[in-house]
């Protein structure tokens, strides 16, 4: 995808979309992929709702393909004026990532980085900011994601009282945050690579699984650098699923690394 | 000083706790979290988004970025009027404004928590930096989806 294009996936539910959407039905991938939709009132590209779902770009393709069919989905459409309008943002953008980027990951960060500013070429509606609100750009870099398991599903809410402090964790509600994600499998070692699943879940069964578990994966990879993860290829993909392998030996030994230094396991 | 070799992981944790029984106790309804991910590079936020920024130990910021369905949601609950920017920022900073008074309290002078800040527009808050690392905990809350994230520098 490059910018021209990302510029113009843009997808809007339907202003008729609760008259049109009586008597249809869909997988639930598919209503997921509507559900994000109509809480964006100004619409969003195909790139975000696989980061919004959880969804591969497959599913979302097909996901929107369908609501187009069902017209419970429209493509934003926009005029040559507003195109280069925001293809000038975009670039602009890209500019200023660039020069708060350090200069080693610069280097690599192709033009399709801009992808993401082009999401804030359409003004959003004014609001009454508590505290000043940014309308410019962040740091465009690539998106890209390591793909953890599922968060252990909390307990219901004890109290529904409007106040509350800080408790001792109900014993019952950290046994469900920190349900045992099954045991991780022996890390298998590819003809190209090694695969990086079977690291995370070592990663995450230090800590039992949940939520510890993956923000110690968080803080495991916090320490391996940004190039290494960049040059691996994985931009292209943006999510890291069951079946990414690590090929570059140097980032996984950053990654074997960074797991002994900081949640003291052995990957290698 | 070493950010991520101080407060562990379960330390951490305790900030996605506090947003949890936060939203359960003002709600009646938990979320329920789905598959997590480490994004690198650009974030997507949600219309509305709480920022606790913290420095010490770790150094980032965790953020409730939540659409207008969940905000008027918890409205709703609170028997406030949907519907309105001001009340829909309002409940957005108080409840990463609850978050951040109660992790005060458990990690005193451990951990310099400011006061928490509040966007309606789909961006990060102008003061703070988008970290090369962010690890996203997206939930559901009432059949809407919103997202937990937590930005540390590394």
């Amino acid at each position: 995808m490059d910018m021209n294009t990302a510029i113009l996936d843009r997808y809007l539910i339907a202003a008729d979309f609760e008259k049109r959407v009586i008597n249809c039905t869909f997988p639930a991938g598919v209503w997921s992929v509507a559900a994000v939709l109509a809480e964006i009132s100004e619409g969003t590209s195909a790139y975000e709702l696989e980061t919004l779902t959880g969804m591969s770009a497959q599913q979302v393709r097909e996901a929107l393909e369908r609501l187009l069919a069902k017209k419970l989905v429209q493509q934003n459409l926009i005029s040559w004026s507003e195109f280069t309008a925001a293809r000038a943002q975009a670039l602009s953008a890209a500019k200023t990532a660039e020069a708060s980027i350090p200069r080693a990951v610069v280097a690599k960060v192709t033009p399709m980085a801009a992808i993401p500013a082009a999401t804030t070429a359409q003004p959003q509606a004014a609001v009454a900011a508590k505290s000043p609100v940014r309308s410019g750009s962040a740091p465009a870099q690539q998106n890209v994601a390591a793909r953890l398991g599922s968060i252990s599903r909390p307990q219901a809410a004890a109290s529904a009282t409007n106040a509350w402090v800080l408790q001792k964790p109900d014993p019952a509600q950290v046994a469900a945050f920190t349900a045992a994600i099954p045991e991780s499998p022996p890390i298998e070692e590819q003809a190209n690579g090694r695969l990086l699943r079977p690291m995370l879940a070592k990663i995450e069964n230090i800590k039992g699984g949940g939520v510890e578990g993956q923000l110690l994966v968080y803080q495991v990879f916090l320490r391996v650098p940004y190039q290494l993860l960049h040059d691996e290829g994985i931009k292209s993909l943006h999510f890291v699923d069951d079946q990414t392998v690590i090929q570059n030996p140097d980032l996984h030994a950053a990654i074997v690394k960074a797991a002994k230094d900081v949640a003291g396991v052995d990957l290698a | 000083m070493n950010p991520s070799s101080v407060l562990s992981a379960s330390d951490l944790a305790v900030f996605v706790n506090l947003t949890t029984n936060c939203i359960a106790t003002v709600s009646g309804t938990p979320p329920v979290f789905g598959d997590s991910s480490i994004e690198i590079g650009q974030l997507t936020f949600f219309k509305y988004s709480g920022f606790i920024q913290v420095e010490g130990p770790l150094n980032g910021w965790i953020c409730l970025s939540l659409p207008a369905g969940v905000v008027d949601g918890l409205l709703e609950a609170l028997k406030e009027p949907p519907g309105d920017e001001v009340y829909r920022l309002d409940i957005t900073g108080e409840v990463a404004f609850t978050v951040a008074a109660n992790a005060r309290a458990r990690f005193g002078e451990t951990l310099l928590i400011h006061p928490a800040l509040a966007t309606g527009d789909g961006c990060i808050e102008q003061t703070l930096e988008q970290p090369a690392m962010t690890l996203r905990m997206p939930f559901t809350w009432r059949n809407h989806t919103a997202q937990l994230l937590v930005g540390l520098r590394s």
